[in-house]
């Protein structure tokens, strides 16, 4: 497309950067794993090392590049650094439908984001569990036990609380309609997902996407200089004077581009 | 928390930029961390604060500040400013920068090049500095015999000057003294080389110290492009904290911020307990690493005269002021620009610049005995909006002024850099303050497991405070290491296989 020409080189995409907030234990971690590994790990290890994770995401005529980056903990005791909002362009809102209150600690979520985020940022709402909840699935009580521990997010290191042996069907504490009807007032996208089964997950991403103004972030980032929160200001093209210094340390090369 | 939860190998208090990072290397050496920090937002007093937390921040005795004055405390777009507490530069190259690339860290924020470094002269012009041997070679305001001489100079500071001739006898020398009496400099040339190249803070400042600064300035040129030194997106040394911070969270560490410590009971000799105000359950810790931790004498910095922080760096009282405008500050462009015409060419904006005051080179007010730095950014470094400017200030203050006023002894600095502004210029906003040294305390008692940094000086050349920070980050680290009994075990500063943990590629 002419935007991405315009740029500078047609190959690159999009840089967009997504960061995802919830209670602990909701599952924020494996929904990510599922989108760019398209895995599930009943045993996952704590996310160590990982700055954040990329993932790229096509749409017909484009393509993004996500940056996805975990709170690693940081919301546990509301001490998530004002650098974790900055320039997201996009934000997944995990809740778990098998736990009323992380629905509320959603919306505490969304509110901050609108306080603190860049004002066009996109936000998605994600019921996460729904395999636990589905009686379709061949859930019994022990793999739904198990699966909840699973999906502890292991960054946050917080005990698994487990829902304990119940049918499937009654462990649901978020309807549907609920937290759609929560959504659509709140203007956000809303899906209920499974980390586990990969239900609804490349939809969010993909749906996010659709939604995320790349004719702004391209004019952004091909202007002299970066703006806050209009984002892209690290999306590969070399500003005037900005630097990145895990290039191959050489003098900036002029472009006037 | 509930279990072992509550339980760490080492708890670090306070979000500075050493405490960073520090936190940042023991939690990917294995250690389970816990940082806290009594303040609700990161960074200490390198903090980075927008316009409305800055207002809260000074409404509040702090410790090491007073004096706070300030124009308003309101402002359009209050949270679009990241106001640097103690703003500072960062070399290319040096210990801040390899920490940066090394964890991980320089993947969260964005950086940018100083474009700018002005001297200002008496006569109410801001000379642009000639940086390089090329800037030198280029320059027409310099005659053949002063270029001559600067050359040399400029080669023998880029080299092993440690062992030359040059240097024996002069190490303390005061360093203006040393580059008259040595080199045969002229005024003009020791004033740019001393303030503006070397970043001196007073013409007291000794020989060596400053030559090894020059040379570290001198080798960072060229990295990233022409100016050897960067400024971190977001008000720089709060941002980059906040990025060790998250460093240390994503390998474990625990983050409780805006809680007031009410008490640390030491008597277990196996361990601290640490009660937090308005936290269910105290929290326990083998080595507790605090600047406030009582009757125990700091980890020492470097004794070696090339690093950026070591135990004779001078600990001076500085005076501040952050003031914000809305039209530029006007740079005298570089040499190199003016090349191919006759008539140099007009001052122009610029995103960031420094402007460097020498002693005595205002004609009424200013300081005689230190030197003043204005440190110019504007919205390419994402620390305020579109069309303004931040101005920082600071001032050494060498002699002991019992009732020193931030605002009589910056204000004259402040009017000489908007008096660079095409039009007359008034802020809209500015704020002046002190920052003091910490006492030191003179115990060598130990009691229990415990660590202390030494307090950065308050003011440290302008590219050094970050650099200086790593350097004793990393003294600080392995002391905590040696504490832990872990020598053995643990092999670096920072693990080898860091720098590539982006995780996988969608690709």
């Amino acid at each position: 497309m002419a935007d991405a020409t315009a740029s500078g080189s047609a190959d690159k995409s999009v840089q967009v950067k997504l960061v995802l907030l919830g209670e602990a234990a909701v599952g924020k971690s494996s929904v990510v794993l599922r989108f760019v590994s398209n895995e599930f790990q009943p045993n996952k290890e704590p996310t160590i090392g990982a700055a954040f994770l990329t993932q790229k995401c096509r749409l017909e005529d484009r393509v993004l590049r996500y940056e996805i980056w975990d709170t690693a903990g940081q919301e546990r005791f509301h001490s998530l650094a004002p650098m974790y909002y900055r320039n997201a362009q996009a934000a997944v809102v995990v809740f778990d439908v098998t736990k009323a209150s992380s629905l509320e600690k959603a919306k505490s979520w969304v509110k901050e984001l609108q306080r603190q985020a860049n004002p066009n940022i996109v936000i998605a709402l994600a019921g996460n569990k729904v395999d636990l909840v589905q009686a379709s699935s061949s859930s019994t009580g022990a793999t739904a036990t198990s699966e909840s521990e699973d999906e502890a997010d292991d960054a946050t290191a917080t005990p698994g609380e487990t829902p304990g042996s119940v049918e499937p069907e009654s462990l649901r504490q978020v309807p549907r309609e609920e937290a759609q009807a929560y959504a659509t007032e709140a203007g956000l996208l809303f899906f209920e997902t499974s980390a586990k089964t990969g239900e609804g997950i490349v939809e969010i991403f993909t749906e996010i996407a659709k939604k995320i103004p790349i004719e702004h972030i391209l004019a952004a980032t091909r202007g002299a200089t970066g703006r806050p929160g209009a984002g892209g200001s690290r999306a590969g093209t070399q500003q005037d004077g900005a630097v990145n210094l895990d290039g191959n340390a050489k003098p900036k090369e002029a472009c006037n581009c | 928390m509930n279990g072992d939860e509550g339980v760490f190998d080492i708890v670090v208090v306070g979000t500075g930029l050493t405490e960073s990072i520090t936190a940042a290397a023991l939690a990917k050496a294995g250690f389970k961390v816990a940082h806290l920090d009594e303040n609700p937002h990161y960074g200490a007093s390198e903090a980075s604060l927008s316009f409305d937390e800055l207002v809260t921040w000074q409404s509040a005795p702090r410790p090491g500040f007073s004096h706070f004055s300030r124009s308003s405390d309101t402002i359009p777009q209050p949270r679009a400013y990241s106001l640097s507490l103690s703003p500072s530069l960062i070399p290319s190259t040096g210990p801040l920068i390899d920490a940066l690339v090394a964890s991980g860290v320089s993947r969260y924020g964005g950086f940018r090049l100083l474009e700018r470094v002005c001297l200002y002269h008496p006569s109410g012009i801001a000379k642009p500095v000639p940086g390089s041997k090329e800037d030198v070679f280029k320059s027409k305001e310099i005659s053949l015999v002063e270029k001559r001489r600067l050359m040399r100079f400029l080669q023998f500071a880029a080299g092993e000057f440690e062992d030359k001739k040059d240097l024996e006898g002069h190490k303390d020398t005061p360093f203006p003294e040393y580059l008259r009496s040595v080199f045969s400099l002229n005024e003009e040339i020791t004033t740019a080389i001393v303030y503006a190249l070397a970043y001196c803070l007073t013409p007291k400042d000794a020989t060596l110290p400053a030559l090894h600064r020059l040379r570290r300035y001198l080798r960072s040129s060229g990295r990233y492009g022409a100016s050897p030194f960067l400024i971190g997106h977001y008000g720089s040394s709060g941002e980059i904290a906040q990025g060790f911070c998250r460093t240390a969270a994503v390998s474990g560490g625990v983050y409780i911020l805006g809680r007031r410590i009410e008490t640390i009971d030491s008597s277990d000799q196996e361990k601290h307990i640490i009660r937090l105000e308005e936290f269910p359950e105290p929290i326990s810790c083998s080595l507790l690493i605090s600047r406030s931790a009582p009757g125990i004498s700091p980890v020492p910095p470097s004794s070696e005269p090339s690093s950026p922080f070591s135990v004779s760096s001078p600990s001076l009282t500085v005076a501040r002021c952050i003031a914000i405008v809305d039209a530029p500050i006007l740079f005298n462009p570089p040499v190199e620009q003016s090349e191919d015409t006759d008539s140099p060419p007009p001052p122009t904006p610029s995103d960031t610049g420094v402007i460097v005051f020498p002693p005595s080179s205002l004609p009424a007010g200013g300081s005689a005995t230190a030197s003043a730095n204005a440190l110019i950014v504007g919205e390419g470094t994402m620390s305020c909006p579109r069309g303004k400017w931040l101005i920082h200030l600071s001032l050494p203050l060498v002699e002991d002024i019992d009732d020193a006023d931030p605002r009589t002894l910056l204000e004259p600095y402040l009017n000489a850099t908007l008096g660079l502004a095409a039009a007359p210029l008034v802020p809209l906003f500015a704020t002046y303050y002190l920052q003091h040294p910490t006492p030191s305390s003179e115990t060598n008692k130990t009691e229990g497991m415990k660590l202390a940094p030494t307090p950065l000086p308050p003011i440290l050349p302008l590219p050094d405070a970050g650099d200086a920070a790593a350097v004793h980050a990393q003294d600080l680290f392995w002391a905590a290491v040696k504490a832990m009994g872990q020598e053995s075990e643990v092999a670096a500063f920072w693990p080898p296989s860091e720098g590539q943990d982006d995780g996988n590629d969608g690709d």
